[in-house]
C-alpha cells in the first residue's frame, strides 16, 4: 500500500525538525516512495503538483536563507550600555571599597570604570566575531549536505579525496577512515570558506545511518589554541576547536559524549605528528 | 546566580538581532528594547526557573515589552512602517558580507506584519520549537503554525512572485487579533 502524501502542516514541521520520531518516519517513508516512483519513471500520484521532496527543500532553503541573511547581525559589537544592567551584584565589602576608591580618586577612577566597561563590550564582540560565523558555516554545511540521499559528498572516499582537498586547501588534509562510534568515512567536498581560504567538509556515517560532518577551514586571523567548545543545536550539536590558523568543527545528531569521543579522536589525529607545533599540523595521508 | 551574567551576556547578540528586525532596522530603538529586556530579566531572574534554555524566556519578555510599546505608540508605529524605505534593516549590515539576495530577503521580511515576522524569526532563525515559540508569544501552537505558514508564503511571494504587491499595513491589527 502506498503511503499517504503528508499534509502541509506536517511538511512544514518536518522541514523545521519539529516532528516526533514516528511521524518523521512516516514522512521519510513517503519520500522513499516518491523517490522510487521517480526512478521507475512512473507518473506522480494525482494531485501532487510538486514532489514532497521539493517542497521540503524549498522550506528548508528559506530557513537557511533567513539564517544566513541575519547571521552577520550576531557578529556586531555589543554596546557597553547593554552590559551594564548585567553586572553581578558586588559583595558589600567590594562595594564599600569601590565607594572609597571612587571618593578617593574621583574623576580618574570614574574614567577608568567607564573604559573598563567599554572594553568588556569589545571582548564580547571579539568572541562573537569570527567564531560564531565559523560555527554557523559548519552548521549550514551540515544541514545542507547530510540529508542529501543522492549526492551527500562530492568526492567519495577511496578516490584521491585527501590529495584533492589538500591541494585546494594548501595544507595536508587528514581524513581518518573511521571515528569512534562506528562512524565510517563517506567522502568529502570543497566549500566556500573565507576569501582566499576554501573550506573542506568530510562526512561520516554510522551503521544506523547517522551522519556526522567535519568542517575545517583556515581562520581569518591566527587564534590561540582553544579548548573544545560545544554549541548545542535543535537538530545537531557542534563541537569546535581552533588550532592557530585552522578551525575544526564536528557536527552531528548524536549524544554529546559520542560526539566528544569523535572530536577527541580527530583532534589527536590532527595533532599526532606535531604535539607542540607551529604551523599546519597534520601529516599528509595520500 | 553566579552565571546569570554569563547566561544573559551570551544572549545579547540574539536579542539585538531579533529586536532589530522587530524595529525594522532602527538601531537605537532596537537597543533600547534590548536594554529594557535585560533589565527586566535581571529584576525577574527568580521567575526563570532554569528549566530549558533562557533564550525563549528572554524572547517572551521582549515580545511583551514590544507589544506594550506598540500599543502606546500605535500611531507612530503605523507611520514609521509606512515610511520605511526598502531595505532599511541591512543598512548597517551591508558593510559586511551580505549578498544581494540576502538584502532582498531582509527587505521582504520587513514587509511582513509583526506577528508573522515574530514566528518566522523565532522558529527559522533562532531555532525555537513550535511549543517554545507559542509560549514566548502567549498564543496556541496551532496559531504559531498557521502564522508560520502564512509568513512563509508571503515571504515567498515577495521574493519570487511577480508584481508582488506591497501588503496593506495591518501590523497593529495583527498585533491585537490573535490568530
Amino acid at each position: 500500500m502506498n503511503p499517504q502524501r503528508p499534509d502541509r502542516d506536517i511538511l512544514m514541521a518536518y522541514a523545521d525538525g519539529q516532528l516526533d520520531d514516528v511521524r518523521r518516519a512516516e514522512v521519510d517513508r513517503y519520500l522513499e516512495h516518491e523517490a522510487r516512483l521517480a526512478q521507475t519513471g512512473e507518473p506522480p500520484p494525482p494531485g501532487a503538483h510538486n514532489p514532497v521532496r521539493a517542497e521540503i527543500a524549498a522550506l528548508q532553503a528559506q530557513n537557511l536563507a533567513l539564517r544566513e541573511a541575519l547571521a552577520p547581525l550576531l557578529d556586531e559589537p555589543v554596546p557597553a550600555r547593554l552590559l551594564q544592567p548585567l553586572a553581578p551584584p558586588a559583595r558589600p565589602w567590594v562595594r564599600a571599597a569601590a565607594v572609597a576608591l571612587w571618593i578617593g580618586v574621583g574623576a580618574v577612577a570614574g574614567s577608568l570604570i567607564t573604559r573598563e566597561s567599554q572594553q568588556d563590550g569589545a571582548v564580547v564582540a571579539a568572541q562573537n566575531e569570527g567564531m560564531q560565523h565559523f560555527v554557523h558555516q559548519a552548521e549550514l554545511a551540515y544541514a545542507v549536505y547530510t540529508p542529501d540521499a543522492r549526492r551527500p559528498v562530492e568526492v567519495r572516499e577511496g578516490s584521491d579525496l585527501t590529495t584533492w582537498l589538500s591541494r585546494r586547501l594548501q595544507r595536508p588534509i587528514v581524513a581518518p577512515d573511521a571515528l569512534p562510534g562506528g562512524l565510517v568515512l563517506m567522502g568529502g567536498r570543497l566549500l566556500p570558506g573565507m576569501p582566499g581560504k576554501p573550506a573542506a567538509q568530510l562526512m561520516y556515517q554510522d551503521a544506523q545511518g547517522h551522519r556526522v560532518t567535519v568542517y575545517l577551514r583556515g581562520m581569518a586571523k591566527p587564534t590561540a589554541e582553544t579548548s573544545f567548545r560545544i554549541v548545542p543545536g535543535k537538530q545537531a550539536s557542534t563541537f569546535y576547536w581552533v588550532d592557530r590558523q585552522w578551525g575544526y568543527a564536528l557536527t552531528g545528531d548524536l549524544p554529546r559524549a559520542q560526539l566528544l569521543d569523535a572530536a577527541r579522536a580527530l583532534y589527536q589525529r590532527y595533532t599526532a605528528d606535531d604535539p607542540a607545533p607551529p604551523g599546519p599540523t597534520a601529516a599528509p595521508q595520500a | 546566580m553566579a552565571d546569570r551574567h554569563q547566561l544573559l551576556t551570551e544572549q545579547i547578540p540574539h536579542l539585538r538581532r531579533y529586536a532589530r528586525v522587530l524595529h525594522a532596522g532602527r538601531m537605537a530603538d532596537a537597543d533600547d528594547l534590548v536594554q529594557d529586556t535585560l533589565e527586566r530579566a535581571v529584576n525577574k531572574w527568580g521567575l526563570w526557573r532554569g528549566v530549558g534554555s533562557v533564550r525563549p524566556w528572554l524572547f517572551s519578555i521582549m515580545h511583551n515589552l514590544f507589544v506594550d510599546q506598540c500599543a502606546v505608540r500605535q500611531a507612530q508605529a503605523t507611520q514609521a512602517l509606512d515610511d520605511l524605505p526598502d531595505g532599511a534593516l541591512p543598512a548597517q549590515a551591508a558593510t559586511q558580507e551580505l549578498r544581494l539576495e540576502a538584502l532582498e530577503l531582509l527587505a521582504a521580511l520587513q514587509r511582513l506584519s509583526v506577528p508573522l515576522r515574530e514566528v518566522l524569526l523565532l522558529v527559522a532563525v533562532e531555532g525555537l520549537s513550535y511549543a517554545e515559540t507559542a509560549k514566548a508569544l502567549s498564543v496556541p501552537t496551532g496559531t504559531v503554525m498557521s502564522r508560520l505558514s502564512r509568513a512563509r508564503s508571503q515571504l515567498w511571494q515577495l521574493t519570487h512572485g511577480e508584481g508582488a504587491q506591497r501588503p496593506a499595513l495591518r501590523v497593529i491589527d495583527g498585533q491585537r487579533s490573535v490568530g
